[in-house]
């Protein structure tokens, strides 16, 4: 029985990224514009050279049966072999592993995007990782004080982490540790460098990343902290709690083998949903600290209307939300006995 | 014959001669063949570039052993890279950095008319119904199509509270298509448009646009139509709201109202034109060294490609194209220009609120003998990076 929820867990995880690979492709081409014109931002390109680019890339074929084009929309011959159309192309190459070709860059999606994908998931796994285990640690100690001027304290340092606008915190940050520390400003890498080893080059790195993860981590250490917080609260109020007391455990005993096991399971929401969606980068750090993520380059894509890119990134952000939750979604099971998946 | 030059680059025979078009698109070019003073060592995109000195340079071989031009997502870190001296050199900079970089001991400021003069513009949609392309909407709202109304408009526009708002200062006052920093074929003896509230409300009055129903807004002579207009600016001009704000208050009290809404540029391009499903439009246009490019977006010939934004279209105007493309005195080409910028600035297709001035930066404690002096402002182009050498 167990074995068969999971089975049907999985399943509905691969239905939904088959729905948004046929969503991402028509989701893109809702928008108005031609790509042909958008990449290329010169007025004197000739319709010749135009229409060069639309066979190069395909896109001088039907977008499906019947549909020349979906923004504004063109009709086209229904009688086509639908395999020539760029859906089916487009489906039939990601069935084989093919992400296509940026029309910006010029280079295979798939690599662009994992390059991208790591830059990103080094800054945002860091900070997440400290986020978590200070956001944690802060909301215990606020509620195990609750009330006292150590609760309060923290309650209202993360109160304000929680609300400072991201780009706000960043810039700060970047002109104090430029300034006094010495910090870089922007990139991920020293420019022209040669590393003497590699523990130079992890230094450089390290020194990049410095200002944006602590950036991050502020951001998302706040919204932990208030969660935890309020999530123990609740736990310590139960009657069980007492009866522990009654019993003559001390705090930590209670803490450890009581309330942290129950009071952790929102967290797990709530880390799973943020991990899922720190594919995605976060734009604004990435944009302030220059860090080459993917939430920059997905931000380019949009405005160069460079299918490949978008409809690539789309699929590995929705992939990485869908198995973030499945995770969380088994972990639940091994956290709450309550939670069965039969 | 000059703005032909210059997008025609030297290539090497003996590897694109015997190419065809298809063979040419699909070669990769993956070692880099150019004649200029640096070489591509290193790129990376939206990071950085890495040039190497062409010791095999034919003219004087630069004196520093490269250059790492680098990507910044914004410019307000941009700014900090010079201070903390990250950077040597910076090409751009936000307007509300300057004062600040002003004072500081060890940083030179540069401003000048820009390289790529660029030019910023409020179309108007004028596109005739008998001119409407194929695939196109041709929206526009009839009352634009009244030379008076558009005089009204241009009366009705503080073009110097444009610069020292928008600009803080750094721009001259626009005229036509044609920027002031194309030297002489710039028609420097036209008489702009006065701001002028008193005279734009008696243009309209006498024209017969007056507010029937009291709310504030004119209607058209016949009483249909309000004189409420779309106007739209590409989201990724930083100026744009800041124009559209500025000029919705002047012209509101000409009781003229508009909608204003920025649109991402291809969303914009795509109402813009050849569609013409719109009242106005604030985009911008870069500049070749010469005019004709920036002239022919006015001819009529360009409505159907998606070049002319306005739809403008006046048989003088397109003559006066065509022979200013086969003069071949200069002098006498330059007469043709100046008064193809006469028509254009009477018959208003578009409102020039300012031409932009270029600002640019340098560390004085770095590298020394930055091309400053020129007419035009490009630190990061060959002619200085080929200059310059370190501070001793």
């Amino acid at each position: 029985m167990r074995n068969r929820r999971l089975i049907n867990k999985v399943a509905w995880a691969l239905f939904t990224i088959c729905f948004v690979i046929v969503l991402n492709f028509f989701l893109f081409r809702i928008l108005p514009g031609d790509p042909a014109r958008a990449g290329i931002r010169d007025p004197r390109l000739t319709a010749e050279a135009q229409q060069a680019i639309r066979v190069r890339f395909g896109l001088d074929k039907p977008v499906i049966n019947c549909f020349a084009s979906i923004n504004p929309p063109k009709p086209a011959d229904c009688f086509v072999n639908p395999l020539d159309t760029q859906f089916f192309i487009y489906v039939g190459n990601l069935f084989r592993g093919e992400f296509g070709i940026s029309y910006h860059s010029n280079q295979p999606v798939a690599q662009v995007l994992a390059e991208r994908t790591w830059n990103t998931l080094l800054l945002i796994g860091v900070a997440q990782f400290l986020a978590i285990i200070l956001g944690v640690a802060l909301g215990v100690i606020a509620a195990w004080k609750l009330g006292t001027p150590v609760d309060y304290s923290a309650l209202i340092f993360s109160l304000v982490a929680w609300s400072l606008p991201t780009f706000w915190l960043g810039i700060i940050l970047l002109f104090w540790g430029s300034t006094n520390l010495g910090l870089p400003i922007g990139g991920m890498v020293t420019p022209g460098m040669n590393y003497a080893s590699i523990w130079a080059q992890v230094i450089d790195v390290g020194r990049h990343m410095f200002l944006p993860t602590l950036t991050y981590t502020i951001v998302f250490l706040g919204e932990y902290m208030l969660i935890m917080r309020s999530s123990l609260i609740d736990v310590l109020s139960e009657d069980y709690v007492l009866t522990a007391k009654a019993k003559g455990l001390n705090s930590y005993q209670i803490l450890k083998a009581h309330a942290l096991r129950n009071a952790m399971l929102p967290m797990v929401t709530i880390i799973a949903l943020n991990l899922g969606f720190t594919v995605a980068g976060a734009v604004q750090i990435e944009t302030v600290f220059s860090w080459p993520g993917l939430g920059g380059a997905i931000y380019e894509a949009v405005g160069q209307r460079d299918y490949p890119m978008l409809q690539g990134a789309f699929l590995l952000l929705a992939v990485s939300v869908i198995v973030a939750n499945l995770v969380a979604d088994l972990l639940y099971t091994y956290l709450d006995p309550r939670v069965q998946l039969e | 014959m000059e703005s032909q030059l210059f997008s025609l680059y030297i290539l090497p025979e003996h590897l694109w001669g015997e190419k065809t078009a298809q063979a040419a698109i699909d070669f990769t070019n993956d070692t880099m063949v150019g004649s200029g003073p640096f070489k591509l060592a290193e790129y990376r995109q939206n990071q950085f570039v890495r040039l190497d000195t062409n010791q095999d340079y034919y003219g004087s071989v630069p004196k520093v052993d490269g250059a790492i031009l680098q990507t910044y997502g914004n410019q307000d870190a941009l700014v900090q890279a010079l201070k903390t001296g990250e950077v040597d050199m910076i090409t751009e900079m936000p307007n509300t950095a300057v004062a600040a970089l002003r004072n500081d001991a060890n940083i030179q400021l540069v401003v000048g008319a820009p390289l790529d003069p660029g030019v910023t513009d409020i179309i108007f949609n004028l596109v005739p119904p008998d001119q409407c392309p194929p695939d196109g909407k041709c929206t526009g709202h009839p009352a634009l199509k009244d030379l008076t109304v558009r005089k009204a408009l241009a009366h009705a526009t503080d073009k110097q509270q444009l610069i020292d708002i928008v600009l803080l200062g750094l721009g001259t006052p626009g005229l036509t298509l044609i920027p002031d920093g194309l030297g002489v074929y710039y028609n420097n003896t036209l008489q702009d448009y006065a701001f002028d509230i008193a005279t734009a409300n008696k243009l309209l009055d006498d024209a017969g646009y007056k507010d029937v129903n009291g709310d504030g807004v004119r209607e058209t002579p016949d009483g249909k139509a309000p004189l409420s207009f779309r106007l739209n600016w590409a989201g990724d001009m930083s100026s744009g709201p800041r124009i559209a704000e500025l000029l919705s208050k002047t012209w509101g009290e000409i009781g003229i109202k508009v909608e204003m809404q920025g649109l991402d540029p291809d969303t914009l391009t795509s109402v813009c034109c050849p569609a013409f499903d719109y009242d106005i439009i604030i985009w911008g246009w870069g500049s070749d060294p010469d005019p004709a490019f920036l002239l022919s977006v006015m001819t009529t010939d360009e409505i159907p490609t998606g070049t002319s934004e306005s739809g403008y279209s006046n048989p003088e105007y397109d003559e006066l194209f065509a022979q200013q493309a086969v003069e071949t005195d200069k002098e006498k080409r330059k007469e043709l220009i100046w008064e193809m910028q006469a028509i254009a600035l009477r018959d208003l297709p578009y409102i020039i609120p300012y031409y932009g001035q270029n600002v640019q930066a340098f560390r004085k404690d770095r590298f020394q003998g930055w091309i400053t002096d020129s007419s035009k402002i490009a630190l990061e182009d060959p002619s200085s990076l080929s200059l310059i050498e370190p501070v001793k």
